[in-house]
């Protein structure tokens, strides 16, 4: 069964995603497909204006680059701002899976 | 202004970024299906299925700030797709308006001279005195005389004695012949009054319009990669409100050319507060377009309901009144702040503005 999105986790999944290096969008969503092994449904048009969005807060910041198969795109690297985002994010989401599983198990 | 040209600018370019990006995602994807064995065709399809719908990406979008581009690309669509008859009827009233409206120039040389206009008449230049009253009282004999010699008349006649006839030369406007025969007289109150038609609406600013909506519907139909649909919502909306600018415009001119006078002065402040009237009546009408397609879903173009208040409209720094409103079929939430212009804490969103 594949589950949606919660609002607003996008921005934390693409920052978690981003700590190793700089990627293309295309990367990014695979990656995300990938380690979520297609248990999370995301709609990969979605992703953009997220990335978009994120730039405009300083948490990314975009270059011009060269993909694996030699076309040109646009790679996305993680800016200190955009870690401290990570960071208070973790926690947050955290504190939430916390909460929700205490609830879980006493109710 | 400037605020506009930048939101717009940036606009232009999130559109055209996210474009290059979208292409060159479905083309890793529709690739990276081929080499699992797809063929071409179902490639594209499974790696268009995987990107998700486009519904959202719009919404996407305009929550980037899409803002005003976004609603302006909507307005067309929305007015014609919440009611199919509202289109159709506001243009035949208007035509019908236009024409009932259209101006009768010779009625008022007919008034003066006091009679039917003939038929060899309806070419010609009328030139007379103008009292005080406004009532044309004929040109002497000494300024008869000495404006024969202009060469922007031909076949000067005097006309029932009194009045005096000529032709125009082709090209030589009225406002240039009179301008002459004064100089030429040195008497400021002699008018030259065309009996050929004219064009008695001024049809500058229309055409201005009309030119700029095509332009904007051209724009926006090419940079937006939208179906017909949105072509077909476009012309008609652009036709109905250049129309609606036209009519506007033609009750201004008509009311202003009916008036007598008393001066040039006077006339020409009348214009201008009639000029001023018709802008402003524009500008309340983009100002209702606007907050309208504000208050519409983005996704399905339904009205926004169910306004809830939340904060204090007392506490305006800690704890400020919100107004949030949402879409019937759950596609979008419009959050309004005090500090927005069209904050109504009291009213529905659509209280008086569209019809839903």
């Amino acid at each position: 069964m594949r589950v949606g999105l919660l609002q607003g986790t996008l921005d934390l999944l693409v920052l978690r995603v981003l700590i190793p290096g700089a990627m293309h969008g295309y990367a990014i969503s695979r990656r995300l497909a990938d380690l979520s092994e297609g248990w999370l449904s995301v709609d990969e048009g979605s992703l953009y204006p997220c990335l978009y969005r994120m730039e405009k807060k300083g948490w990314i910041r975009s270059g011009a680059g060269r993909s694996e198969n030699n076309r040109k795109a646009r790679f996305y690297s993680l800016t200190d701002a955009g870690m401290a985002q990570l960071e208070v994010e973790q926690q947050g989401w955290l504190q939430f899976q916390r909460v929700v599983v205490r609830i879980l198990k006493r109710a | 202004m400037n605020r506009a040209i930048d939101a717009l600018n940036e606009w232009m370019q999130l559109r055209a970024r996210l474009r290059d990006e979208y292409q060159f995602h479905l083309d890793r994807a529709t690739a990276d299906f081929r080499a699992l064995g797809l063929s071409r065709r179902t490639a594209k399809r499974a790696a268009a299925g995987r990107f998700g719908s486009r519904r959202n990406l719009k919404h996407a979008l305009r929550e980037l700030g899409g803002d005003w581009p976004g609603l302006i690309r909507l307005f067309s669509a929305h007015r014609v797709h919440a009611s199919p008859w509202f289109q159709p009827i506001v243009l035949v009233m208007a035509s019908l308006f236009v024409l009932l409206l259209s101006p009768a120039p010779l009625a008022v040389i007919e008034g003066a001279v006091g009679q039917p206009l003939g038929v060899a008449d309806r070419r010609a230049v009328f030139i007379s005195d103008q009292a005080r009253n406004l009532s044309y009282v004929g040109i002497k004999k000494a300024d008869f005389e000495s404006i024969r010699a202009l060469d922007s008349l031909t076949e000067l006649e005097r006309y029932q004695s009194i009045h005096a006839r000529a032709h125009a030369r082709k090209g030589i406007s009225i406002r240039a012949i009179e301008f002459q025969i004064r100089n030429r007289t040195g008497n400021p109150r002699l008018r030259a009054i065309p009996l050929f038609e004219r064009e008695s609406i001024v049809m500058g600013p229309a055409k201005a319009v009309w030119g700029f909506i095509g332009f904007c519907s051209l724009f926006f139909f090419a940079t937006s990669q939208s179906s017909f649909r949105w072509i077909e919502y476009g012309l008609a909306a652009g036709c109905l409100h250049s129309l609606a600018s036209l009519l506007m415009w033609a009750v201004v001119i008509q009311r202003w050319s009916r008036v007598a006078w008393s001066s040039d002065g006077t006339a020409l402040l009348g214009f201008l507060a009639l000029s001023a009237l018709y802008l402003g009546v524009v500008a309340l009408q983009c100002q209702v377009w606007r907050i309208g397609l504000h208050r519409r879903c983005p996704c399905c173009l339904e009205p926004l309901l169910l306004p809830l208040t939340e904060g204090s409209a007392d506490c305006i720094l800690m704890n400020s009144a919100t107004t949030e409103s949402v879409c019937a079929q759950g596609h979008g939430v419009l959050v309004e702040t005090r500090w927005s212009s069209q904050f109504r804490p009291q009213r529905s969103p659509l209280q008086g503005l569209v019809r839903g």
